[in-house]
């Protein structure tokens, strides 16, 4: 008899945990409070007549997981010329889409931008702005192309919290798309 | 510290009593079952501080006592303490008795509704002494001293068990009755248990799932603190140990009691504090290695020889830093991470944790009821489980507003309720337990994703019988469980929600045969399945560690295994042995494989682990043998082997142990009464470089180089009044050599931790 009411009683008590579960089940968390990069901007400025020569972007909306980027355009630009480049880098995966090349310049002092040209003959980039420390930063730069040509153009985010010494070694990568470079 | 609570309680245990003193307490103390006179046995009078130690006939005598009630406890090396109230009135003569500890009283009792781990299986324990002496290690390294099983480590503050190569997923941790349920898929999620409630730890290789729920492919692990007090009485143990390799330090405080007037009442309250600062390498110290872990737990019984109720509740809280230098944000950084030839940022020693870090909380709560008839002993466990892990990834967001809120960047909370049910009877040689349990769970993530929001249902009945003669002992399982399973998965806004459900049975067939009083041999035949888990379904991102992104397949299909353990035992005056063999014999093993394809993302190309299946074998052998050739000294050997098959490929599967072996000598010195079982042991461990990998595996370092290490050991119990106070003292590595770990996932990192000199004291204080 007794043995009845203790299993009748314990199974009561699992289904009431059981619902009690339940309700925790209905909102899933969706909303991601962490940092994603997903585009990476090259806004290319003709510095002559100042008109926008091009907008190359790379763009993937997942981040570091796994689903391939959705835009990877290919960098094209007139031969022996100079372009002023501005660098414009996104969070598009919040709604409203999140400016990080805001925050890059907000925190200059941590950060820092590498240009690599292959062949280097190609384009060469030389940094305009400056952090506070006087070291160079990257989201402003000046581009000048060589002769007609094809190669690639690497850019590299460099997160560097107080470490910045103007070099490439400290600190973590945030960014790295080398762009296919067509100088025609 | 230890010294200072000692004296402090033996300042309130002191009474000072003179009025007409001249009566006496005189007596011998005898061996229960034996009925021998035992000597050195060692007397006290509580309430008088008053100790005395036995003559060689066994006799003892207190002269000038006053009239009163006094508690006498009495002892022997190997004994357990025994009590006796005494109302002093004229002089008196007693007969006191002491039995020898193999059978302990408490345990006899929990084996009337509790049914030990398998005889029929390849079990190992750590309890007394050797556990006494993996004080201060991690739970993983405390382990890792029993052959069969090795260890998965993050650096070195982070080690999961590893039995006959398997872990995660495939190994059960059975915390006091409590199937451990947290994220135990993650390679850097190490157990949450504190060591210090362990009385004694049980490994039980192989497939032997029957008894705690499907999954334990691999094996059982099974923590058991003593079972609650039942004699009279208020009884603490205190439990402090230091490292110096990483400035560790425990402390750990047991008290326990029984009700005087209501004996079916006791209790039990323990904590631990345990931290430790940066890891110190031959060369350097490792960067944000430290860690501190705050438990505790209560536990209460109301016990009845007809029934009984058991609460028990548990909080594990522990922060871990990472190893600053091992998060890599792309493979370029990784590259230059690997060739540096030390961490890329030094530190000096500090117990600052800073990021990255990871901070788990796991509480874990149960209910245990019995009830005792002639028809059998029923048992109903109900039991909850949360579980909360915050990972600090090495940056805070760039964003100011969502820095300040310091959120994690990934948090995973799983709660768990389980119910089972039991039955257990003896009718002539049968040994019956049949059961039913319940589980159902769910699973959260916030702030970050890695694996989906899911929740679970499984049910399980299960039957065990045993069958058992003076000579042997039969076994047989089996078990069947269902499970429903259902992600909750929100992919670019849009929500999907896939089923999954698997029937999964299990069964065993052992034997256990005394061919004569010195030979055993033993054989079990499993056959077990696993569903795959969460991870290997859905996993889908990036780790830092090792730049590689982990992808999941949800087609997975569940994981069967049929494994064989065979093994003999020979016992005599002069040579112990224990020799065993296994083989687990997978279909559709579930591992993750390098994918030649790279994934590209805004930080570069990654390398792939994709989740696949193939058919494989893992087998290998357990040695453990011990020459006593003078009563003092053991000369000792174990050897752990392992040879693990991808059967499609005919090729070595990668990620297990290679071969170890540990050669040990100990010398023993029994007898003296001040310093009882003092010992000093020297122990080599030896590990051989991994080279069954598979051709052409891509790894970024080939596997390191093969290397032994020296530790010492020494130790002894000293009778401090009625106390015997255990100390130990031990330097692992004591070359100081440089050397690095396949299994240790920061290989490609960080040198292993140099030479730690570690100390460790185990006080018992017992009130009345």
């Amino acid at each position: 008899m007794k043995n009845k009411t203790t299993l009748r009683n314990g199974l009561f008590v699992i289904a009431l945990a059981t619902v009690g579960l339940q309700s925790c089940k209905k909102d899933p968390p969706v909303n991601s409070e962490s940092e994603v990069i997903t585009t990476l901007q090259i806004v290319a400025t003709d510095s002559a007549t100042g008109t926008t020569a091009g907008v190359f972007t790379f763009k993937d909306l997942d981040g570091d997981k796994p689903t391939p980027p959705s835009v990877f355009d290919t960098i094209k630009l007139a031969p022996n010329k100079t372009y002023n480049v501005s660098l414009i880098v996104l969070d598009e995966s919040k709604n409203p889409i999140d400016s990080t090349s805001n925050e890059i310049a907000e925190e200059a002092d941590d950060h820092l931008f590498f240009f690599e040209s292959t062949p280097a003959a190609l384009v060469n980039v030389v940094i305009q702005d400056k952090d506070s420390k006087n070291l160079p930063l990257g989201l402003l730069s000046k581009w000048t192309t060589g002769t007609a040509g094809s190669g690639t153009t690497k850019i590299t985010l460099r997160h560097q919290p107080g470490e910045k010494n103007g070099t490439f070694s400290p600190g973590d990568t945030d960014i790295e798309v080398t762009f296919n470079t067509l100088v025609q | 510290m230890p010294k200072a609570m000692l004296l402090s309680l033996f300042i309130l245990c002191y009474w000072n009593i003179s009025a007409q003193c001249n009566l006496s307490i005189s007596g011998t103390i005898n061996e229960e079952h034996t009925n021998e006179t035992l000597d050195f046995a060692s007397l006290q009078i509580l309430e008088l501080n008053v100790v005395r130690t036995t003559d060689s006939a066994g006799n003892f005598q207190f002269n000038n006592l006053c009239k009163g009630t006094y508690t006498m406890a009495y002892t022997h090396p190997g004994c357990k303490t025994e009590y006796q109230k005494i109302n002093l009135e004229k002089s008196e003569i007693l007969q006191l008795h002491l039995h020898h500890n193999e059978i302990d009283l408490n345990e006899v009792t929990v084996a009337q509704h509790k049914r030990e781990s398998a005889p029929t299986h390849q079990v190992e324990t750590l309890k007394d002494q050797a556990l006494f002496e993996t004080r201060g290690m991690t739970f993983g390294d405390a382990l890792k001293t029993l052959s069969g099983v090795s260890t998965l480590k993050t650096g070195a503050t982070i080690a999961k068990p590893v039995i006959h190569g398997m872990t995660g997923n495939r190994i059960l941790l059975v915390s006091n009755g409590v199937r451990l349920e947290s994220q135990q898929w993650g390679s850097e999620h190490a157990p949450e248990i504190d060591a210090y409630l362990a009385k004694k730890i049980t490994v039980i290789k192989g497939a032997s799932a029957i008894r705690y729920g499907s999954d334990a492919i691999g094996g059982v692990i099974l923590i058991d603190p003593e079972a609650l007090p039942s004699k009279p009485g208020i009884g603490a143990e205190f439990n402090y140990a230091v490292g110096s390799v990483n400035g560790q330090n425990d402390f750990s405080l047991l008290l326990q009691g029984n009700h005087k007037k209501q004996s079916a009442f006791s209790w039990r309250t323990q904590g631990t504090y345990r931290f430790g600062g940066n890891i110190h390498s031959p060369n350097y110290y490792q960067k944000n290695t430290g860690f501190y872990e705050g438990n505790g737990s209560v536990a209460l019984g109301w016990k009845k020889e007809k029934y009984g109720l058991e609460f028990f509740g548990s909080y594990f809280n522990t922060k871990i830093g990472i190893l600053s230098a091992a998060h890599t944000g792309s493979l370029a950084d990784l590259e230059a991470a690997i060739h540096a030839s030390q961490p890329k940022e030094s530190a000096a020693f500090s117990y600052t944790i800073g990021r990255p870090y990871q901070k788990v909380q796991h509480i874990l709560s149960k209910l245990h009821s019995y009830l005792n008839t002639k028809k059998g002993v029923f048992t109903l466990d109900i039991t909850y489980q949360y579980n909360i892990r915050d990972e600090y990834d090495k940056f805070p967001p760039r964003n100011n507003a969502l820095a300040a809120l310091n959120h994690p960047a990934l948090r995973l909370d799983i709660q768990t309720i389980t119910g089972e049910l039991s039955w257990e009877k003896k009718i002539k040689q049968w040994q019956n337990l049949v059961g039913a349990q319940f589980i159902t769970q769910t699973n959260s993530y916030k702030y970050g994703y890695l694996i989906p929001a899911f929740w679970n249902f499984s049910g399980g009945v299960f039957a065990i019988e045993r069958w058992s003669n003076e000579k042997m002992e039969v076994e047989l399982g089996a078990r069947l469980d269902y499970r429903w399973t259902q992600a909750i998965l929100v992919e670019r806004g849009k929500k999907r929600e896939p089923i999954y459900q698997f029937i999964i049975p299990t069964a065993s067939v052992g034997l256990d045969y005394h061919i004569t009083e010195k030979l055993k041999y033993n054989l079990n035949l499993g056959l077990a399945w696993r569903a795959p888990s969460m991870n290997e379904l859905f996993i889908a991102g990036l780790h830092h560690s090792t730049a590689t992104v982990e992808i999941g397949d949800e087609q997975l299909k569940a994981e069967q295994s049929i494994s064989i353990t065979t093994g003999i035992t020979y016992r005599n005056q002069w040579l112990q042995a224990d020799v065993s063999l296994f083989s687990h014999l997978f279909k559709n093993y579930i591992y993750g494989k390098p994918d030649t394809q790279p994934i590209l993302t805004i930080r570069g190309y990654f390398p792939v682990l994709r989740y696949v299946q193939t058919d494989a074998a893992i087998s290998g052998s357990d040695i453990n043998l011990a020459v006593t050739p003078i009563r003092q000294l053991e000369l000792s050997a174990k050897a752990s082997l392992l040879w693990a098959v991808n059967l499609k490929t005919k090729d070595w599967l990668e990620q297990m142990p290679s071969q170890r072996f540990n050669y040990s000598i100990r010398y023993t010195i029994n007898g003296t009464n001040d310093f009882s079982n003092l010992y000093l042991a020297l122990s080599v461990v030896h590990v051989l470089q991994q080279n069954l990998l598979p051709k052409n595996y891509a790894d970024y370092l080939p596997a390191p180089k093969a290397y032994w290490l020296l530790n010492f050991d020494c130790g002894t119990t000293i009778p401090l009044k009625h106390q015997k106070i255990s100390v130990g003292f031990s330097i692992q590595n004591m070359l100081n050599k440089t050397y690095r770990e396949y299994m240790n996932r920061f290989r490609y990192f960080t040198d292993e931790p140099g030479i730690n000199i570690m100390a460790r004291v185990k006080v018992p204080l017992f009130y009345h």
